[in-house]
């Protein structure tokens, strides 16, 4: 041991032995089995969230000051370190309060306010014919089950309320994503329903392009174009 | 130890080796590098449309994981004492240890590609929502820093078979491959908690059917 003390500055205390290395191995293995295992525990989600963020941070402090030994060696080396780790901490905290997201248990869908989806009367899409499914907008509309989430004025069937009225969806579909057409915007309100989330509204459409053919899929972008 | 072997970046102004210092720093900046993508995906994960009709996060394998990041913490207690070796001097044990480091820095790394895989086959990949984009580049860059410290290693090994003077006389050499090491598993321990526990708490992952 003495043969490597060679290389430290007067300021810093010796290295520890390889016995507390080990000792350390041991409890940070511990650790993340109690942290296991508090996941699966039946208690508040809170309590259990707190607990895991102080282990991980105990296990931080750990790996940093003897596998890295920082504690024994030079102030000036944790200054560098913790001066960027404060800075990261900042960030980090800075951009949840902004977004304001950090949800933890299931996302909005299964626990907002609104009736959760699976409440929702969505009727079956029929794929082998099973009712006869008209080929015109209005038809495809309820069928593909548009209607279980979206009120079109005057059209029986279309009367969820879990997504924004579809009546006047044609003049204002231009107006929602600068640079988007208003059929490019319902197109890719269908396909990918995640990239623009209306306002006030849950992300809880699925991407339904999948649901029809490329046929219906024009005749129903056609239709919602002339709600006007 | 004689004392020409010491090279002359000993003698700095702050007394400190200079080396070790920005090593210190370059991982304090990387602080900031992981805390970004950490906070990009807490802030997005819930923001993606559900898989299987489950939340994302269900996808998430703890068991699995559990036993990768106790894999990657026994090469950390593996790193340590090749470095004490190297201190000590200890040619032998410094290479078993140093050995033991890499391999099992490349078994995690298959457990990480066996996730990834299975995470594909579900239908999860880095274009399909904000989940998979923001964990995929999250835990893919994690992933290419522990692939750059298994080549450290290795290297270190190739040099103590060829150059062992580099590192019998400079255990520094070593010490400062062993920070990095470290640091790449305590940002594997902020992911394990901050992604994988706390991101699937409370989840309910039973079909709720649409
Ligand atoms: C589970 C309920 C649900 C179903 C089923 C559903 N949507 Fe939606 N839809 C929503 C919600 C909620 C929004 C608002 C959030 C968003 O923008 O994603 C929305 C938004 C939209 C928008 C953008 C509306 C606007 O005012 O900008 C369009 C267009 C749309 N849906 C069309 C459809 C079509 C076409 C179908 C059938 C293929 C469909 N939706 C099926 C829930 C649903």
């Amino acid at each position: 041991m003495d043969a490597m003390q060679h290389d430290r500055h007067p300021e810093e205390k010796p290295l520890p032995r390889v016995s507390v290395y080990i000792l350390v191995g041991f409890i940070l293995t511990v650790v993340t089995a109690i942290e296991v295992w508090a996941f699966y525990w039946p208690i508040p989600v809170w309590v259990i969230v707190t607990s895991l963020i102080v282990l991980s941070l105990m296990k931080f402090w750990m790996v940093v000051a003897f596998f890295m030994h920082l504690r024994y060696d030079h102030k000036l080396f944790s200054t560098f370190f913790t001066g960027g780790l404060v800075l990261a901490i900042g960030v980090v905290l800075g951009l949840i309060t902004l977004f304001d997201n950090f949800d933890i248990g299931n996302p909005p869908p299964a626990s907002a306010a609104t009736p959760p989806p699976e409440v929702v009367v969505v009727p079956a899409p029929t794929q082998e014919g099973a009712a006869p499914a008209g080929t015109d907008g209005p038809s495809i509309f309820v069928s593909r089950g548009c209607g279980g989430c979206h009120v079109v004025e005057g059209l029986a069937g279309a009367v969820g309320v879990i997504g924004p009225e579809m009546t006047g969806i044609g003049s204002r579909a231009g107006t929602r994503v600068a640079g988007l057409s208003d059929e490019d915007y319902i197109r890719q309100s269908v396909e990918m329903p995640e990239a623009f989330i209306v306002e006030g509204y849950d992300n809880v459409m699925q991407p339904l392009r999948g649901m029809m053919t490329d046929e219906e899929f024009d005749i129903l972008v056609e239709y919602l174009l002339t709600l006007q | 130890m004689a004392a020409n072997t010491h090279p002359p970046e000993h003698h700095t102004s702050t007394g400190l080796n200079h080396r070790k210092l920005l090593m210190w720093t370059f991982l304090g900046s990387e602080c900031l590098f992981f805390g970004t993508l950490i906070a990009n995906h807490m802030i997005n994960r819930n923001k993606a449309a559900f898989i299987h009709d489950l939340p994302p996060s269900c996808i998430l394998d703890i068991p699995i994981t559990s036993v990768s990041t106790f894999v990657l913490l026994m090469s950390s207690v593996a790193m340590v004492l090749g470095v004490a070796a190297a201190e000590r001097a200890d040619v032998k044990q410094m290479r078993i240890w140093i050995l033991a480091t890499a391999v099992l820095g490349i078994i995690f790394l298959l457990f990480q590609v066996y996730e990834f895989q299975a995470f594909v086959n579900e239908g999860l990949t880095i274009g399909t929502n904000l989940f998979g984009s923001t964990f995929f580049i999250l835990t893919g860059f994690h992933g290419a820093h522990v692939t750059l410290g298994v080549i450290w290693l290795l290297s270190l090994l190739v040099t103590s078979y060829k150059r062992n003077d580099l590192l019998v006389g400079n255990p520094l050499n070593v010490d400062i491959a062993g920070l990095y090491w470290h640091f790449v598993d305590i940002v594997w321990i902020v992911i394990f908690t901050v992604v994988y526990l706390v991101g699937a708490i409370g989840l309910t992952c039973t079909e709720v059917g649409l």
